[in-house]
């Protein structure tokens, strides 16, 4: 199924993801950036085999939290509700079209959104603007040129 | 049995949540990993470095000749300034010590810090500086710009420190009413805007439209005296305890480039 060892493609997708979250934008554009990382970690999760997909996300999640200075876990937890989502529909994810394939990233970065949103509202309150729904549809939007753009990679 | 396996990940995250939102056990452990990860915002902002110096390298004699001599105007303007602040400060000794105030306002060092990032969204205020733990910035230092308060650090690595700006939901910064003196505690307000409000002030507490708030010394993790932001709106709400009273800070965050660090005297 896959050419390079897991871990290698997994380490390169989080360097790549890492450095695109970090990389500072003007405040609109940073509302409507995807979520680099969980998309990264949804393409490594449904290309390769593994059974610690869970502990990957755990990890992830925290190391995106130590960057942001967010919240310890606050990502972690979003990551794994995003991946039990994406781990249930991975058969019907993998042999879907593309247009499919943006619909499910779009559930996916609305799991991660809604978690983060519960999250913040447990610790400071948050005030609800529709363009928090901005960066789950750019994520679906941009979902075929990051699947194209990660083929290369992984090849 | 499928979700039994992400379990234990999802409750070692919820721990982590609360273990670190409502109690700071794991203060040194992030900081310590930080440190490890900040090779990572260096080469991020690498491509904006080489920009600068390629723009510092490619500016013409014409334009720094032009620029040095609005530079040396306004450095006069701002000595002229500063002797008439100079004045102010030794009346203001001789009136505390004729009225035998016990305190002083401390004289603060300040280090100079270019902005490498801002990250500004409505779940988080945030912005990093070129300037870390190498150049003695510490957690909890105040950080100012031209205008007024910008923040304060709250994460330093050997290479670069991150600000929470005054503007963040979970920043709280003691504050007085300049006008009167009345004291009360600002917060971030979680939007967009970039707002504060100020918390606990009284219904009947004196507070005006275009009031000034600036830092008070209460508590001891603030020097006291910066300008932090001006009223835009004030409101009784009935169900509440408190006045809902709205500042906008002094500081344009979206336009800073450098920043103070504020430092205590040792």
């Amino acid at each position: 199924m896959i050419r390079q060892r897991p871990l290698i493609l997994l380490f390169k997708l989080t360097l790549i993801s890492t450095f695109l979250s970090v990389i500072s934008l003007p405040e609109m554009i940073q509302s409507a950036a995807p979520y680099w990382v969980m998309i990264f970690f949804i393409y490594w999760l449904i290309y390769v085999e593994t059974k610690v997909v869970y502990s990957f996300a755990l990890l992830l999640g925290l190391l995106l939290d130590l960057l942001h200075g967010n919240v310890f876990g606050q990502n972690a937890i979003a990551l794994i509700g995003s991946a039990i989502f994406i781990v249930n529909v991975k058969k019907s994810f993998y042999v879907s079209n593309l247009s499919t394939q943006q619909v499910y990233i779009f559930i996916a970065s609305l799991i991660y959104l809604i978690i983060t949103i519960g999250v913040h509202l447990m610790i400071q309150g948050f005030d609800f603007s529709y363009l928090v729904f901005l960066a789950p549809i750019t994520g679906a939007i941009l979902w075929p040129i990051v699947h194209f753009l990660l083929a290369k990679i992984k090849h | 049995m499928r979700l039994l396996k992400p379990l234990v990940p999802a409750l070692i995250a919820i721990i982590l949540i609360v273990l670190d939102a409502r109690f700071s056990y794991l203060d040194n452990l992030k900081r310590n990993s930080t440190a490890l990860l900040s090779p990572i915002y260096f080469l991020v902002d690498l491509p904006g470095q080489m920009m600068n110096w390629v723009s510092d390298k490619g500016s013409n004699i014409e334009h720094l000749i032009i620029e040095n001599g609005q530079l040396t105007n306004e450095l006069l303007e701002l000595k002229a300034k500063l002797q008439i602040y100079n004045n102010l400060v030794l009346e203001n000794q001789k009136i505390s010590h004729l009225i035998d105030v016990s305190y002083a306002l401390p004289k603060n060092t300040f280090k100079l810090a270019r902005i490498k990032s801002i990250s500004q969204s409505r779940l988080k205020k945030q912005l990093v500086i070129n300037k870390g733990s190498n150049d003695d910035i510490l957690s909890t230092q105040i950080v100012v710009g031209a205008n007024g308060v910008v923040g304060q650090i709250i994460q330093s690595t050997p290479l670069y420190a991150t600000v929470q700006l005054a503007t963040d939901p979970t920043q709280h910064i003691p504050v007085k009413n300049v006008r009167n003196g009345a004291r009360g505690i600002t917060k971030g307000i979680a939007s967009n805007e970039g707002g504060m409000k100020v918390e606990f002030m009284t219904f009947d507490a004196d507070v005006k439209l275009g009031d000034t708030f600036v830092t008070s010394s209460i508590g001891g993790s603030y020097p006291a005296g910066y300008p932090v932001g001006k009223v835009i709106e004030i409101s009784a709400p009935l169900d509440e305890a408190f006045l809902w009273i709205k500042l906008k800070p002094f500081e344009n965050m979206n336009e800073l480039e450098f920043v103070l660090v504020v430092s205590e005297p040792l």
